[in-house]
């Protein structure tokens, strides 16, 4: 008799973003019919997301689709994912940046399979800016992921929730914000932000798949190895799939007239490289041991 | 006895006290927030989310102050209509399943409070709070919830047996 | 079948008298234990709820409660009345109209309706008992426009509904302007019917006459400075300056300015206006409490997706089974009040709503409407306390469920045409 897993994403079921979830969910439960049996009853309405590290501890849910940001203040070093320069390939090396990883999270009692989006990070604005200069002074929105990004450029971070956000742009609240590439279009959120940083940062996406460590070890080594098999499979084919999401969604944004702005090379090294120490210096507080490990191991 | 009530009470209308400053403070902070905003170019991170935090503290400072002023709402349309025993009788078990209640939430609020403060965990969010320091209060609420239906608990048998006869008002 | 035992047990709960908040942290107990994996569910518990009330969207809630709360204690809410008394020449029913046009005003400035009746009960009453008002046009209409405070901006049960249902509180505040005119026109309506039918019901009598410029004056005092509150709340988020919770803020603050401007520094008015706030904003909040793991526990359960399913392989038309969620929410209204009947309901409705393709907001305008109901059927309506206490002394319980009855008609014929025409409520969040 199978063992009956349940699993919760922070996004809803039915998110675009979640579409690859299905597809890792299904092959999981195809594949180990005898011993699993994952059942994804929903996103944050059944668990809220910020919730949903310490449910998984707790083994009130066996399996958890979480961007490390949400659980970072159990194990501050989870940030340093979205700072990975490292294909998911190169990652799993062994004794690199997974394996290291893996041995963190079991730390708090979780076990870190995989990851199951990829999407990098675009700062918008709603007018044309020339130079890093001009951005200075510009009200973003955010949700607490980029503010020291955006406080290094000397940009202002606002507060606004999901749900405001798409007001607070179309009001003048926030001049910009900084998401990934899928989403926003479809939330009307470009609707009056026509102008993207075309530099994406943060190109490893955080959100992972996680799994009590208790229940992982409970499993046969021959479940473990093929739920590893499977997922290892997954990965470039989700990149690939995304890849091809993000394609569309450039064409859809040429076609709406959102404008790509760059910099100076100079300038665009400069902020693509105050994203990555904004973070560092922030692991370099919170975990100062780790961070040269950390460095070498996510290729910076 | 009589002494422990009056100062249960102190403590009680001292938090309710508290509660009303939260209040205040929530209006100042979030109008000035947009003040400074809007004319001065200088959002307050903190403001969201300490005020959040604050409408979990004016909860739960609150509710046992609430409770004995017989605010919290019931749907009465049957009691309404039985005999004072009865009334009294069913006053007894809604008390007990409140004692339950509140002692469930004392315990575990204390577990998960102490638990969060040990290991040391803050919001992942911009003000990186201490989330111990936010849930502290539903324990702290909750006890004196716990006190407050043990009283009304007392209160109830004390009214069920003077409706039996067994006892001189 | 679990959803049958959540709801008996529940039912039971309430009928034994345990506050409605403890009933549901009772239940979200067992619930926790039982789904969550025993103690760690509890310590689960714990989490939700601080999730459920540290919320961003509730915020606006104490705000708009102060804001009746202040206006109603300092006595300027009753000036505006006096104001108002001035422009109405000698129409039928005049004082009852009177009631509607203050309730309105009124619920402009305060979000909860306890505040609204109160105000109105306590300032007209006894100048209809003077003029030989009967208890249909003198308790009726204050039951009926005392709850507009729901209906139009501010509203603290419209921001409760939006946050239940994670709809858009601005959108839902917005959504509800125009209904809440409409019921306001058909409560209008039916008194000046009534009274031409039936002229003894209402006695005219000799009104003074003051000069223009007394009314101008008058106006300009108590009336017009009333906008600003108007604009600092609707404008504000209108023009997207503020976002609903702000709004709610500088709102409730630009009451206490006014208050002071007009009379000082008033130590007493403030204070029992703060502590009236404090008990709805508990009132609820404790409710609130369990709303997050109750709704988690009917989805973890798997009761709700059972339900969208069965909603959704019935064939029937939606509107149907729309309109029999109505009925329900209306039959719930007679023995329960608002808050409660939207936790229990709102976590199965709204993902039936979402599956039948409904806009949400148009929804929850409708149930709000029926809410507004709620706070008016007999025999347990918060509102209907509230008129007790203020009504004459020789006023039954069956006076006032008597009087209330039409205005709830008017409610119903709003409600359907809110129904028919999607656009009354949807129109205005379109613009936003
Ligand atoms: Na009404
Ligand atoms: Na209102």
């Amino acid at each position: 008799k199978p063992k009956t897993m349940k699993a919760v994403s922070f996004l809803p079921k039915d998110h675009p973003l979640c579409k690859m979830i299905h597809v890792w969910v299904d092959r999981v439960n195809n594949q180990c019919k005898d011993a699993v049996k994952i059942d994804w009853v929903g996103g944050g309405e059944v668990i809220p997301g910020f919730d949903q590290a310490e449910a998984l501890r707790n083994n009130t849910v066996q399996v958890i689709f979480n961007p490390t940001a949400y659980y970072a203040p159990l194990a501050p070093e989870v940030n340093a994912f979205t700072l990975s320069k490292l294909s998911m390939a190169e990652e799993r090396k062994p004794g690199g940046f997974y394996d290291f990883m893996v041995e963190r999270h079991k730390k708090i009692g979780i076990m870190y399979i995989g990851t199951w989006l990829y999407d990098p990070f675009y700062l918008r604005v709603n007018k044309p800016v020339k130079t890093l200069e001009d951005l200075k002074g510009i009200k973003m929105r955010t949700s607490a992921l980029y503010d020291r990004f955006m406080k290094k450029l000397g940009m202002i971070p606002v507060t606004v929730k999901f749900g405001e956000t798409f007001t607070a742009l179309e009001r003048g609240l926030v001049q910009g914000f900084g998401f990934a590439t899928l989403g926003p279009r479809d939330w009307g959120w470009l609707k009056n932000c026509k102008y993207i940083i075309d530099i994406p940062f943060y190109t490893r996406q955080n959100v992972l798949i996680l799994m009590n460590l208790d229940v992982w070890n409970g499993l046969d080594k021959k479940v473990q190895d093929k739920i590893m098999g499977i997922t290892i499979k997954f990965e470039p084919e989700m990149e690939a799939f995304f890849k091809k999401q993000i394609k569309e969604e450039w064409k859809k944004y040429d076609e709406i007239g959102i404008k790509r702005i760059t910099f100076t090379d100079a300038e665009n090294k400069k902020y693509y490289d105050a994203a990555y120490e904004a973070e560092w210096e922030d692991l370099s507080k919170k975990v100062p041991d780790l961070v040269p490990t950390l460095k070498k191991l996510t290729g910076n | 006895m009589k002494k422990l009530l009056e100062s249960f009470d102190r403590i009680m209308n001292i938090m309710m006290f508290l509660a009303g400053i939260i209040l205040i403070f929530i209006m100042l902070s979030v109008g000035l927030e947009v003040v400074l905003r809007t004319f001065f170019n200088r959002p307050q991170i903190w403001v969201t989310e300490i005020t959040e935090v604050m409408l979990l503290y004016i909860t739960f400072l609150g509710s046992a102050w609430l409770l004995r002023e017989g605010g919290h709402v019931k749907v009465d349309i049957i009691l309404n209509h039985l005999k004072p025993k009865t009334i009294a009788f069913l006053g007894i078990i809604s008390s007990i399943i409140g004692i339950f209640v509140s002692i469930t939430l004392t315990i575990f609020g204390f577990s998960v409070t102490l638990d969060y403060l040990h290991r040391g965990i803050y919001t992942p969010t911009a003000m990186e709070i201490p989330v111990s320091a936010i849930i502290v209060v539903i324990p702290i609420g909750s006890l004196m919830l716990f006190f407050q239906f043990i009283r009304r608990t007392g209160k109830f048998i004390v009214g069920f047996f003077i409706e039996s006869g067994k006892l001189k008002p | 079948m679990t959803l049958v035992l959540i709801f008996i047990c529940l039912m039971f709960l309430f009928v034994i008298g345990v506050p409605v908040a403890f009933s549901f942290l009772f239940i979200n107990i067992i619930g926790v234990y039982v789904f969550w994996g025993g103690e760690a569910g509890l310590t689960q518990l714990i989490r939700s709820i601080y999730r459920s009330v540290a919320t961003f969207a509730l915020l606006p809630v104490p705000l708009f409660i102060l804001m009746g709360e202040i206006m109603f204690r300092s006595g300027l809410a009753p000036k505006m009345m006096d104001t108002l008394d001035k422009w109405l020449g000698r129409i039928p029913g005049r004082l009852s109209m009177l009631a509607i046009g203050g309730g309105t005003l009124f619920s402009t400035l305060s979000g909860s309706a306890m505040a609204g009746c109160a105000m109105l009960g306590s300032v007209l009453v006894p100048e209809m008992e003077k003029r030989g008002y009967k208890k249909q046009m003198s308790i009726g209409p204050i039951l009926g426009s005392g709850g507009l405070a729901i209906m139009i901006p501010p509203s603290a049960l419209g921001v409760l509904l939006a946050s239940l249902s994670r709809i858009s509180v601005g959108g839902m505040l917005v959504a509800i302007i125009i209904p809440g005119i409409i019921m306001a026109l058909l409560y209008a309506a039916y008194i000046v019917i009534r009274c031409l039918l039936q002229p003894e019901l209402a006695p005219s009598y000799e009104v003074s006459r003051p000069s223009f410029s007394e009314k101008i004056f008058l106006t300009c005092k108590y009336v017009l400075p009333l906008s600003t509150i108007v604009f600092l709340v609707i404008g504000l988020m209108f023009l997207g300056i503020a976002t609903p919770t702000e709004s709610a803020a500088l709102g409730a603050l630009g009451c206490f300015v006014l208050v002071f401007i007009y009379k000082g520094w008033d130590w007493e008015a403030m204070t029992s206006s703060i502590s009236h706030t404090l008990k709805i904003t508990v009132m609820m909040f404790m409710i609130m409490t369990g709303a997050m793991a109750f709704s988690q526990i009917l989805a973890f359960s798997g009761a709700s997706s059972g339900l969208v399913k069965l909603a959704g392989s019935l064939d029937m038309h939606p509107m149907f089974i729309l309109i029999f969620m109505q009925i329900i929410l209306l039959f719930m209204g007679v023995f329960m009040e608002p808050l409660t009947i939207m936790m229990v309901t709102l976590p199965v409705y709204m993902p039936i709503i979402k599956a039948l393709g409904f806009d949400p907001i148009w929804f929850g305008t409708i149930m709000l409407i029926n809410m507004e109901m709620a706070t008016t059927t007999p025999p347990f309506g918060l509102v209907l306390f509230v008129m007790k206490g203020v009504a004459p002394p020789d006023t039954t319980m069956g006076d006032i469920y008597k009087a209330g009855l039409p205005f709830l008609v008017c409610d119903g014929i709003a409600m359907g045409l809110v129904m028919a025409f999607p656009w009354l409520a949807l129109y205005l969040p379109s613009l936003m």
